[in-house]
């Protein structure tokens, strides 16, 4: 057995005498936990009376995400240091396509090819060779000196490198292979081109380039996987900090704090706390959101002269801004997204939202007017402008949004051999508004079943054009923003806010985007439980993000899986 | 472990014994006398490629008038009116497979092969032909094949690779992505690691450690390859099979070639795409790499499927997916936009046709690069607008070195698309009884264009 199945053997033996809190749901051990559906079973090990609901119910699988490309970057600046030249390519991420469009979860998905496995090579000797390119450096980077180079020394390097680089200890095996990557680099020039070219190798191996997260099989639950102490830091890390994980998290994982919910849990403030897992958690609210698609959208210029490259990039931020600094800094109720007035802008989004008095373009904190149409998510500019059409509006698409992204209610691709352009205006020259279009195009039986579950939704957001300015009248026409979501009537962008902020399907929706960035997987029909439960713990934090994300990676889904991928 | 190389033409040997300059040509240095076979006797390479784009044609201003060698280009196909002689065009293809637009016309036009029941909207479920071809002639050139992009526009314009995304795949979902930067793709196939003199005591020491290293991650992925399941250990196998063709490439490390002209990369503006610039740069680059047997199989993706590229170049300001589907309702701007769909048809063309003028200007033997390759040009679907696949847009460019007829305008009814791609198979000297699986399959190849 290798030392890097060893490592998890603390675990092992803290589930067999099953320390309190060392299950989490497996244990059933938190009142008002699980509504697990199914009767538990008795293992053997644990006390009478007790159950192991997991055993009985489904986990996600796990398995091998490859770094995505920024975590490679931030993953080999925390190895190597600052100031190195990060510009050659790498391998493109992968964007998933189930509703949701995380590159977290293309990760699990993504093959690397020849070209690929020839970027990541040309990119690890790239590194090592700014890092032995000089003696101070090199000697630093190492650990020893040159007149100390002993053999010692350079097993200690490969043991603390390579722990550092494959997240978890070296084995036996893999000490003995990289001992003699050095000595054939020594036989060749010296000691040091052979640390160099370990280096290399350590930087372009399949260990580095992709997170395992295989677990090993526990033996006390049937059907269950258990993450190894090192895979759960791994886990950890780059959700929080999107990088490798520190000296200190591989301690607590060697020193099997981590099998532990406390020192799980421990472990995780640690990191959320930390100014460091801002960034990270705004990109999944930018994800999930599609703000990040606002980077790459075009509009056409003719009807939208207004939008400008520093306008979408202005709009991406005020949403990010509003993300970091009420609802993971101010810890506000996320549920408060639909409706809070206070935001962000500069002088160009100042004036696409027509508020006074602002010139400067770094961005101020303002609120917007409590009688006008600006309320919470729906009507931020940024929303708008990424779903819609590059001339016009599209309440398909802003529907779409709103029962995927906010319900999880995913809407089935449009059949085949339809026409799914708008018809054109009608010949008599009567002008259509554009609910009046749409509604002449959903005529079609094979159409209107989804139509209907998207275009209610966007038609209440027709006060907003395709950038998302506030307009009075569509086409020269009143505007008629009414429609109704499962049979509760609203009237536009505010009166769909408040129905959304008290929909208990956007607060479990939530849960399911952060888990599946998580997990970097699609849930499975059958683990709805695990929603059930974060739902209600999420409703019990007042709906803090920040307890949301702690609860996840304290439950079982986190360390425990249904098995390798 | 010192690398035995499966892949030696002796060029320098040849080179040297003929004690021609190395600015000539690189296979006409490896000619017989009457230049109809290389030195060491092996026949001329044959190669195949892939050019692709998305979005599909207007029908009406893409297919000829006339046919057989009778015909006349359309106004989409005038770019391609001086290579007239070179190209097949054929009308009336079909893709057979049902299921999710685009999708199934990508399948079956690239690999007649499509899952209609895997994944969200289906799933390619066999090889490309240029990765058909590159598995039949592995280890006979430096890399098993090259695959380019030019246009960086995806799907809804987000630049990254969306998992449904793709021109080339080696077998059911493997997806082989393309290199979109010039400089990336020179690096990599004609980079200083390749400019290695094996006479030279320090390069050979390089090369030796470099091998190392790869032996090194061989010996870790295939540790991880016995802890995982059986998704990722396919996963992993990729990643394997991307080292070997890295040993295979450092293996042939010692090249003379005449290498293209490559000082930096257009910059990136996907709002502005210099897709003049990179294609001039990418499609140097691709001639070069054949012209010099770096590779004889290679895919081109222009556009990809339902790409939203914006051509800029011909006024217009959306994505050309959104083009397709989305009428204008502006007062001032009424102008169809299948006018812009079928401007970029022909703007494309213009495009096509330059990769072909670097092949034709390659000469080898008593022909030119282009005679001795099968190039197929295709969309994923025929009309765009309404997503139809009753007569896919495709061209077959080149002779395959004599198999093929060239210059023909074939007009089928119905027939099974996949027989273009079974032509082009065996015109390159695969002898493949069928290609295509269930309602892709065929065993028939089109006899028309066969020599």
């Amino acid at each position: 057995m290798s030392k890097f199945l060893g490592a998890g053997l603390p675990g092992l033996l803290a589930m067999t005498c099953v320390i309190g809190g060392c299950y989490g749901e497996i244990q059933g051990d938190k009142a008002g936990s699980p509504t697990v559906p199914g009767p538990g079973g008795s293992v053997e090990g644990l006390p009478e009376g007790q159950t192991v609901q997991t055993a009985q119910t489904a986990l996600p699988r796990s398995g091998l995400r490859r770094l995505t490309q920024e975590q490679y970057k931030s993953s080999v600046t925390d190895l190597l240091g600052d100031n190195l030249d990060l510009s050659l390519s790498l391998p493109a991420d992968q964007v998933a396509e189930e509703g949701f469009e995380f590159i977290s979860v293309g990760a699990s998905q993504v093959t690397t090819s020849g070209l690929g496995v020839q970027q990541y090579d040309a990119f690890a000797r790239a590194l090592a060779d700014q890092v032995f390119a000089d003696v101070t450096h090199r000697e630093a980077f190492v650990g020893c000196t040159s007149a100390a180079l002993s053999d010692d020394c350079v097993t200690s390097f490969l043991q603390r490198f390579g722990r550092s680089a494959f997240r978890r200890p070296l084995s036996d095996e893999e000490l003995a292979r990289y001992r003699q990557l050095v000595n054939q680099g020594q036989l060749q020039f010296d000691v040091w081109r052979g640390l160099q070219v370990a280096t290399t190798a350590f930087l372009n191996s399949p260990n580095f380039l992709y997170r395992v997260e295989v677990g090993f099989a526990a033996p006390q639950l049937a059907a269950t996987y258990r993450l190894d102490d090192f895979e759960v830091a791994t886990r950890l890390s780059y959700l929080l900090w999107n990088t490798t994980p520190d000296g200190q998290l591989l301690d607590a994982a060697a020193a099997g704090q981590l099998a532990q919910l406390d020192g799980l849990r421990q472990a995780a403030m640690r990191l959320l706390d930390a100014p460091r897992a801002e960034a990270p958690l705004v990109q999944f609210f930018s994800e999930w959101l599609g703000f990040k698609n606002l980077d790459q959208l075009p509009k056409d210029p003719l009807a939208f002269p207004a939008y400008t490259d520093t306008l979408r990039v202005a709009m991406r931020q005020q949403f990010e801004r509003t993300i970091a600094g009420d609802f993971l800094r101010g810890n506000r109720s996320l549920m408060e997204i639909f409706s809070t007035r206070d935001t962000y802008v500069n002088f160009e989004l100042a004036k696409l939202y027509g508020l006074p008095g602002i010139t400067g373009s770094e961005f101020v904190r303002v609120t917007f007017p409590s009688d006008g149409p600006r309320v919470g998510l729906l009507t931020l500019a940024g929303l708008l402008a990424a779903n819609s059409r590059a001339t016009m509006t599209s309440p398909t698409l802003r529907g779409r949004f709103i029962s995927e992204r906010l319900l999880c209610r995913p809407i089935a691709p449009p059949p085949p051999n339809v026409k799914t352009s708008l018809p054109p205006p009608p010949a008599d020259g009567h002008i259509e508004t554009m609910r009046e279009r749409l509604t002449r195009h959903a005529t079609d039986p094979a159409c209107a079943g989804c139509h209907r579950q998207m275009d209610p939704f966007g038609l209440a957001l027709e006060h907003f054009d395709g950038v998302g300015v506030y307009r009075e009248l569509d086409q020269g026409q009143p505007i008629n923003t009414s429609g109704e979501l499962d049979g509760v009537a609203f009237d536009g962008a505010i009166g769909l806010g408040a129905l959304l902020a008290g929909d208990p399907r956007v607060a479990s929706c939530v849960g399911r985007n952060l888990a599946r960035h998580a997990w970097g997987q699609a849930e499975g029909s059958d683990e709805n439980w695990i929603f059930d439960i974060l739902s209600q713990r999420f409703a019990g934090s007042g709906y803090s993000f920040k307890a949301l994300v702690l609860d996840l990676v304290t439950h079982d889904s986190f360390r425990f899986s249904g098995g390798p991928r | 472990m010192i690398l035995i190389p499966r892949f030696r033409l002796s060029r320098r040997t040849v080179l040297r014994g003929a004690g021609v300059c190395l600015a000539l040509p690189l296979l006409d240095a490896m000619l017989n006398e009457s230049g109809t076979a290389l030195a060491q006797g092996a026949p001329l390479p044959k190669r195949l490629g892939v050019f692709f784009w998305g979005n599909g044609v207007r029908p009406d201003r893409w297919r000829p008038s006339g046919g057989g060698t009778d015909w006349t280009p359309s106004e989409e196909l005038m770019p391609l009116a001086h290579l007239k002689q070179s190209v097949s065009v054929l009308s009336g293809m079909e893709v057979k497979f049902d299921g999710t637009a685009h999708h199934r016309g990508r399948a079956g036009i690239l690999c007649g092969a499509y899952d209609v029941n895997a994944g969200m909207y289906g799933q390619v479920s066999g090889p490309s032909i240029d990765q058909v071809a590159a598995t039949a002639w592995d280890g006979q050139t430096p890399f098993r094949s090259i695959e380019v992009g030019i246009s960086m526009r995806s799907k809804g314009g987000v630049n990254a690779s969306r998992a449904s995304g793709g021109t080339a795949w080696s077998g059911p979902n493997q997806r082989v992505p393309a290199e979109y930067s010039p400089m990336a793709l020179f690096e990599r196939l004609f980079g200083s690691q390749f400019n290695g003199d094996q006479t030279d005591e320090q390069a050979k020491r390089e090369l030796m450690l470099q091998q190392s290293i790869l032996d090194t991650i061989t010996s870790d992925a295939k540790a991880l390859t016995q802890r995982v399941g059986a998704v990722d250990k396919l996963r992993l196998e990729a990643h394997l099979d991307g080292i070997r063709q890295l040993e295979q490439a450092l293996a042939s490390a010692d090249r003379a070639c005449i290498k293209p002209d490559v000082s930096g990369d257009p910059a990136v503006d996907l709002g502005h795409e210099m897709l003049d610039e990179r294609n001039e740069l990418i499609a140097e680059i691709m001639s070069r790499a054949l012209a010099c047997d770096l590779t004889r199989a290679f895919s081109y993706e222009y556009t990809g499927m339902q790409a939203d590229t914006i051509f800029w170049q011909i006024g217009a300001t959306e994505g050309s997916h959104v083009m397709t589907h989305d009428d204008r309702n502006l007062p001032d701007m009424l102008e169809p936009q299948t006018e812009k769909v079928h401007q970029s048809v022909v703007f494309t063309m213009g495009h096509f046709a330059k990769l072909l003028d670097k092949l034709e200007a390659i000469v080898e033997g008593d022909g030119t690069l282009l005679d001795n390759s099968c190039i197929m040009a295709c969309s994923e679907v025929n009309d765009g607008t309404v997503h139809t696949y009753d007569s896919m847009p495709l061209l077959i460019a080149g002779r395959a070195g004599g198999s093929l007829n060239s210059g023909v305008h074939y007009q089928a009814d119905h027939e099974n698309a996949t027989k273009a791609l079974l032509t082009c198979l065996r015109a390159v000297g695969l002898p493949l009884d069928s290609f295509g699986v269930a309602e892709g399959q065929v065993s028939e190849s089109i006899g028309a264009l066969e020599a």
